[in-house]
């Protein structure tokens, strides 16, 4: 520091420090800095941020959204968009599709049938013309599996949330979610005008606070399983506040469905509290490895939902092809439990190999495990040295999650072999260790930029 | 040598982010700025206290707090790291308020306040007070320390209009980070009228703390 140095304000470039030093783009700024603008252009920002991001995709953004050149099984061919090669047989755990369903022959034969007979889309609103048969048969199967009345499929995860939310609370109605909630989430609060509030992660006593403080229609909305740290909901404590208040739960099992539970049926059914909770959401994507998501619940709910969730009514039903490929899938998950007894002993296994290895994991209990790198300016150049050692991992950095907090989020399938989990444990510590983020002693973990 | 105009040197800076309702930092803000948001709903109450040893205001302490607002992003000047409406600040002597009314229109509180400093095992806690009666306790944990310079923007308003200064920390030893561990008391009190004391975050999502810097204010201009 330059105490008693004359300071002016010397202005050089935006990317540049007073005294014309060039800042590392990709690591001191990030899209935040570019979500307000000056000026009454609506595109006024695009120059700065062109400028920006011409030079931070190359340092490291040019990691998120890859060509994967097949199936997402548990190696992969992956093209680097910065270099043009294609990186091959890259260990895999960067994909959900946890319970490695997505490229089943069964389901690729479902889907095929489901084109010769439907064709591409549904091309229609669900309400409309856009309801197939094969929705139908796969609403009432989810159902059957959930043990409820009933269940309404959307085209994607994001519109479940969007349409549930919106569509039930109202003005003047508050609804609390966990901080940690899913942006499709924040999103439906957001659009349904009511009050919103948000608790800390997990901590009940926090939730009380905001409960306690309001009376009228309340909702609380919690994840089954979190999706950046692995996590689960502390979903006992959490009902017990919520039926003290008179607050209705809402569930999002995205991550948990089909892997929690002595049946699958999700956090609710590990912590036996599957009647407790009044508002079932799941999504098809991840274990099933499809695409879409449901809501499942009382038949009146549904039928309600059905005329106020404007995110489904308005959008194009889910694809034909796609729901015949999910049922498939939901078909050999219940016919064959020993996917998820696979699962879970990869899961166990990897957590273990991980942790043995001196690889901090956070409180993750699940099959989604964060690598804790805690070096945000580093993560870019970590995840392109994985890479380069024959891993696909994506980088999670700043501002999706807090500063220091920088990981790898991993998924575990119950395609990976044990050969598979033993290499990737392998690859990772020597990569953490050559970066100086020494796997036997976490506490050497420093940030170079803050 | 005296200091440069515009100049304040400080031991320890410290600072936090906490969030707040945006319903009430809507009413905080002069109409032509908006709140940043964290989180639907969901403001950011800046407070921060430093212990100034030299400077255009002397030896005095000072609170600050202020609501994050988006900086003005301009092609071809530097980005700033955030922005600030300071709408109320506290100082421990008169000539430290008066150079901060005269020279920067920042709103006082217009007796002194008394900021105790405390260090802990990696942490500092400053505790405030006017009169005998508490303001705020505000506590901020360390992490990795390293030099740093940070520019901000820093806006005010009064009756001759709206105002910008660039402001930049520069700072010896600068850490930063999102562990949740400090914490912030609010009372009652002038200084604290215009927020729902209930509503504010008693954790920090964002810790900071400086020691041995500067903090340059760059001239006022209009916007």
């Amino acid at each position: 520091m330059s105490n008693g140095t004359p300071e002016q304000p010397r202005k050089g470039n935006m990317f540049s420090d007073e005294s014309g030093d060039q800042l590392p783009m990709a690591m001191q700024y990030d899209y935040t800095n570019f979500y307000f603008g000056t000026g009454d252009d609506a595109f006024g920002m695009l120059d700065p941020f062109g400028d920006w991001w011409k030079e931070s995709k190359p340092g490291g953004y040019y990691l998120y959204g890859l060509p994967m050149q097949g199936a997402p099984m548990s190696r992969v061919d992956i093209r680097n968009t910065k270099t043009g090669e294609i990186h091959k047989d890259l260990l895999n755990f960067a994909s959900y599709n946890y319970l490695g369903l997505s490229y089943r022959p069964e389901v690729k034969q479902a889907v095929i049938d489901a084109v010769n007979l439907y064709g591409n889309g549904a091309s229609g609103s669900p309400i409309l013309s856009g309801s197939l048969e094969v929705h139908h048969q796969l609403a009432d199967r989810l159902a059957a599996f959930k043990n409820k009345e009933a269940v309404l499929l959307f085209p994607t995860g994001y519109s479940v949330n969007l349409g549930v939310i919106a569509g039930l609370m109202r003005s003047g109605d508050l609804i609390v979610a966990d901080q940690y909630a899913h942006a499709s989430i924040v999103d439906g609060m957001i659009l349904s005008k009511a009050t919103s509030r948000f608790f800390r992660h997990n901590k009940v006593e926090d939730l009380e606070r905001k409960l306690k403080r309001y009376n009228g229609k309340k909702l609380v909305i919690v994840e089954g399983v979190y999706s950046m740290d692995g996590d689960v909901a502390k979903l006992p404590e959490i009902v017990e506040c919520c039926k003290r208040y008179g607050a209705r739960i809402m569930i999002d099992e995205a991550h948990s469905t089909f892997i929690y539970g002595k049946n699958g049926l999700g956090v609710v059914e590990h912590f036996d509290l599957d009647d407790e909770v009044d508002i079932h959401i799941g999504t098809f994507s991840k274990s099933l490895g499809g695409q879409g998501g449901y809501l499942a619940g009382s038949q009146v709910l549904i039928d309600y939902l059905r005329g106020f969730s404007r995110s489904r009514f308005f959008s194009c039903g889910l694809s034909p092809v796609v729901a015949a490929g999910i049922l498939r899938a939901l078909e050999i998950f219940e016919a064959e439990p020993e996917l998820r007894t696979k699962l879970w002993q990869n899961v166990e296994y990897m957590q273990a190999s991980l942790r043995n290895a001196g690889i901090s994991v956070g409180d993750s209990e699940s099959q989604v495990i964060p690598i804790m790198i805690g070096d945000d300016a580093r993560a870019f150049e970590i995840g392109e040295a994985l890479m380069h050692a024959g891993i696909y991992l994506n980088p999670v950095k700043y501002p999706a999650v807090p500063k220091h907090k920088s990981r790898f989020r991993m998924s575990i399938s119950a395609a990976h072999s044990q050969e598979e989990l033993d290499e990737g444990v392998r690859i990772i510590a020597n990569v953490l260790e050559r970066y100086g983020i020494c796997p036997q002693n976490q506490d050497t973990i420093t940030s170079t930029t803050g | 040598m005296p200091p440069e105009s515009g100049h304040y040197y400080f031991n320890h800076g410290i600072s936090a982010l906490f969030e707040m309702p945006t319903s009430d930092a809507r009413k905080l803000l002069p109409r032509h700025l908006q709140p940043l948001e964290v989180q639907h709903e969901r403001s950011v109450l800046s407070v921060t206290a430093f212990d100034f040893y030299k400077g255009d205001g002397g030896v005095y302490e000072e609170l600050v707090l202020a609501i994050l607002v988006p900086p003005l992003v301009k092609a071809g000047e530097r980005l700033p790291k955030a922005a600030l409406y300071p709408f109320i600040v506290g100082t421990s002597t008169e000539r430290g308020r008066k150079q901060g009314i005269d020279r920067w229109k920042l709103p006082h509180l217009m007796r002194d306040i008394d900021v105790k400093f405390r260090e802990g095992d990696g942490s500092l806690t400053a505790e405030v007070s006017a009169d005998g009666e508490p303001i705020l306790d505000l506590t901020v944990t360390s992490h990795d320390f390293e030099a740093t310079s940070i520019l901000y923007h820093s806006f005010v308003s009064d009756a001759d209009g709206n105002f910008k200064s660039d402001l930049l920390m520069r700072g010896d030893g600068y850490c930063e980070h999102e562990f949740e561990r400090g914490s912030l008391t609010v009372y009652a009190h002038e200084m604290t009228e215009g927020l729902t004391i209930d509503e504010i975050a008693e954790v920090p999502f964002r810790e900071q703390w400086m020691r041995q810097g500067i903090e340059i204010f760059h001239e006022l201009e209009a916007v």
